[in-house]
């Protein structure tokens, strides 16, 4: 069984603790011994006074050695040696042990010896010359009081474990403040009874303030059976029951745990081996802390520093598990308290890592909400810019439709006229004895292609006049649009006396509204019929070329046999209210580069060498697939 | 009443109006010719006799009121009838002003047209 190494210890140095009465002892720090350590690294022994199995001596070594490899980076060589005093306290077995690790040790003798516990130091003590000449020898796990009776080599030095109830107390009354009774609990053993003395002369001051019982004296069914009725606002200090009133031994851990399981006030005492066996906290000293105190010394030693006698850290322990059993509040403990056990919320336990998680998460969502804020807004301004463009453009048509009406109005009423016409002759035709139904079937064939015309005319009006929402994407091919935009005009240039032809090489397919394509063609056609107005009605030629660049562009062409642009002019032409003529509202050339440019093409003006003005456009070819 | 019949000249440039134009002439009795233009008009077998023109305003080429002025200028009293898609009050105007009998906006009603030319006959044959 796994027995409580400092109660242990404690234990054996019963008889030398009535003396010692937990006041600081420092031994004179020893003559600094120079340890010169050449061409090799230092070599550490720790002795261990049991097996490896005794947790609290193997939590001190463990603080040793993990202190010493991290401090000097492992360059370090650390032995460890388990005495197993416990089991085999027999003289011939120190005596064999001494031999053996005297002849293991005697070509890598250790520079510095740290001895775990009362026993161990004992041991090297005892055989340090053999074991380790010239080492020096460090001990801890036990109190001053305990090295003075042990009359320890003035050259040995230690870190001791002192325990000071009242500090204990201090914690205890911290947590409680509203407490008016304490109760302090000890056993029957005489190191029980010592460690009570102590208690009663360090409290008594303190304990005026409170309505204080010693129990003791009492067998473990006692115990149990007063703990149960303490008053609710009482502190239970417990420390140690090696022995009850009846007689029997106990670990005291194991006793407090009992006691404490069905008391009705909090139970505090200075062991950390009590702690998850019922007791809130405590001033205590850890295995850890020892472990770590005197690796330092240790290094101190090996660097050729002096060293001196210190004594084991204290430590605020609480277990936070009876904290909230006791409804006691963490805000009460004293500064720097260590709390075991402490389910901590993940908040507490990763509050960097959420803080600096939620910090990216919000400044990401920042970032992504102004990007969606800035999208919909380009997106918002884009449309709007669209709708604009869409507006202007009809209202582009509709200038155009209302320029052509007059030649629309002409276009429709040819075929009216000849059907009326044709309508009439064959109605008088039928009145005849003999109808001639050869001609009258003529006759209809004409009045249904007339019809025809006249439908295909309001076709074409509607579609100049065709107002778009959206964009009404299609591949078509642009000689199509030419053919589409010349009948338009047909009428208007004949009625101006414009001869337009059109030459057209192969297909030439694009992708765009061709609404607006057509839209572009008549803008630059009915600017160029403009320009030539003041020319001989015999050379008013207008002439569509389409073909396809060697850039892979399909380019539309549009020469007029006008006056051409002055040479200062050619660069703002396309700029808006820009207009040489004083019906025109100037807007018929930016229109068409703005939609130009939504369909990804340019637009230039030129000169002819012939003399008139040249109008292109390109667009990207419609690439199947 | 004694029916008027002399050759009526249509000059059109559409031919399906032309058509349906002469063939309403024809229904009625009247001998007609058709030309597609003022220039093929001018150039026509002058042995044909025309006794009345059915003139289309709007004429590619040639226009129907360049015509009327060049019949005047040579001395010609061909009644004219103008027959026009266009709505151009001032080229009306110039029209009837230059003498015609008849300015007709297309599509006419037929008894507009004959009556037309019965008129015109008729002043021609006194």
């Amino acid at each position: 069984m796994v027995r409580d190494w400092k109660v242990r210890s404690s234990r054996f140095a019963q008889n030398s603790f009535a003396f010692c009465c937990l006041c600081l002892v420092i031994f004179m720090a020893a003559p600094a011994v120079s340890m010169e350590i050449v061409g090799r690294v230092p070599r550490i022994l720790i002795l261990y006074p049991y097996d490896e199995r005794i947790a609290a001596t193997t939590a001190a070594g463990e603080g040793v050695r993990t202190r010493l490899l991290e401090a000097t980076e492992g360059k370090i060589d650390i032995f460890s040696e388990f005495l197993d005093l416990s089991r085999f306290p027999e003289t011939t077995h120190k005596e064999k042990m001494a031999h053996f690790l005297t002849d293991k040790y005697a070509e890598r003798r250790p520079d510095v010896v740290v001895a775990l516990g009362e026993e161990s130091a004992s041991f090297i003590v005892t055989n340090r010359n053999s074991i380790a000449p010239g080492a020096r020898i460090l001990v801890t796990g036990f109190s001053s009081g305990t090295a003075r009776d042990m009359r320890l080599p003035s050259d040995v030095v230690g870190v001791f474990n002192e325990y000071d109830i009242t500090k204990t107390f201090e914690l205890a009354r911290g947590l409680q403040p509203q407490a008016r009774h304490l109760f302090i609990i000890g056993g029957s053993a005489d190191f029980d009874r010592s460690w009570l003395a102590t208690a009663r002369a360090e409290l008594a001051d303190l304990a005026k303030n409170y309505e204080t019982t010693y129990l003791e004296d009492l067998t473990i069914d006692e115990f149990v059976e007063r703990a149960a009725h303490f008053p609710p606002d009482s502190i239970v200090l417990v420390l140690t029951i090696f022995k009850d009133h009846a007689g029997r031994n106990f670990i005291p851990r194991e006793a407090i745990k009992q006691i404490s399981a069905t008391a009705s006030a909090p139970f505090y005492g200075p062991y950390p081996t009590y702690i998850d066996y019922g007791i809130v906290g405590g001033n205590m000293v850890t295995f850890e802390a020892l472990g770590i105190a005197v690796a330092n010394l240790a290094l101190d030693a090996v660097a050729g520093r002096p060293i001196a006698n210190v004594d084991a850290p204290q430590t605020y322990i609480a277990d936070a598990r009876q904290l909230k059993r006791w409804g006691l509040s963490e805000s009460d403990l004293p500064p720097g308290t260590v709390q075991w056990f402490m389910q901590r919320t993940l908040w507490e336990q990763h509050w960097l890592a959420i803080l600096a998680t939620l910090a990216v998460i919000v400044a990401q969502g920042a970032v992504i909400a102004g990007l969606l804020v800035e999208r919909r807004r380009r997106r918002a301004a884009e449309l709007e810019s669209r709708g604009r463009l869409l507006e202007l453009v009809h209202l582009n048509q509709s200038a155009t439709a209302g320029a052509l009406t007059a030649s629309i109005a002409h276009e429709l009423y040819q075929p009216l006229g000849a059907i009326r016409s044709n309508a009439e002759a064959a109605e008088l035709l039928l009145q005849g004895d003999a109808p001639d139904l050869k001609l009258i079937k003529q006759i209809l064939v004409d009045i249904k292609d007339d019809d025809q015309r006249a439908g295909d005319i309001i076709a074409r009006l509607r579609g100049l006049l065709k107002k778009r929402k959206e964009i009404d994407w299609k591949e078509f091919d642009l000689n199509e649009v030419i053919s589409s935009a010349i009948q338009i005009l047909g009428p208007e240039a004949k009625r101006r006396n414009i001869v337009i032809s059109s030459r057209a090489t192969e297909e030439l397919r694009v992708r765009a509204d061709r609404v607006h394509i057509q839209q572009v063609i008549l803008n630059l056609a009915t600017n160029a019929m403009d320009a030539m107005l003041d020319v001989a009605p015999t050379d008013r030629r207008l002439v569509f070329q389409s073909r396809l660049t060697k850039e892979s562009k399909v380019e539309l062409s549009i020469t007029d046999t006008g006056c051409g642009i002055p040479g200062e002019k050619l660069v703002g032409i396309f700029d808006a209210f820009y207009t040489t003529k004083p019906s025109g509202t100037g807007l018929g050339l930016p229109i068409a580069q703005m939609i130009v440019e939504t369909y990804a093409g340019k637009i230039w003006a030129d000169n002819s060498p012939d003399g008139g003005a040249v109008f292109r456009f390109d667009l990207p070819l419609a690439r199947n697939g | 009443m004694e029916r008027l019949s002399g050759t009526v000249a249509v000059v059109e440039d559409d031919p399906s109006m032309r058509r349906s134009v002469q063939r309403l002439l024809s229904a009625h009795g009247f001998p007609t010719e058709g030309f597609p233009s003022a220039e093929a008009f001018l150039g026509r077998n002058s042995a044909s006799r025309i006794d009345c023109l059915v003139l289309d305003v709007d004429l590619r080429g040639m226009s129907g009121i360049a015509l009327q002025r060049q019949l005047r200028d040579i001395g010609s009293a061909l009644p004219i009838i103008f027959i026009t898609a266009l709505e151009d009050s001032t080229l009306e105007a110039e029209a009837v002003k230059a003498g015609c009998i008849a300015y007709l906006h297309k599509p006419f009603p037929a008894s507009l047209l004959i009556n037309a030319i019965n008129s015109a006959l008729a002043s021609a044959s006194e």
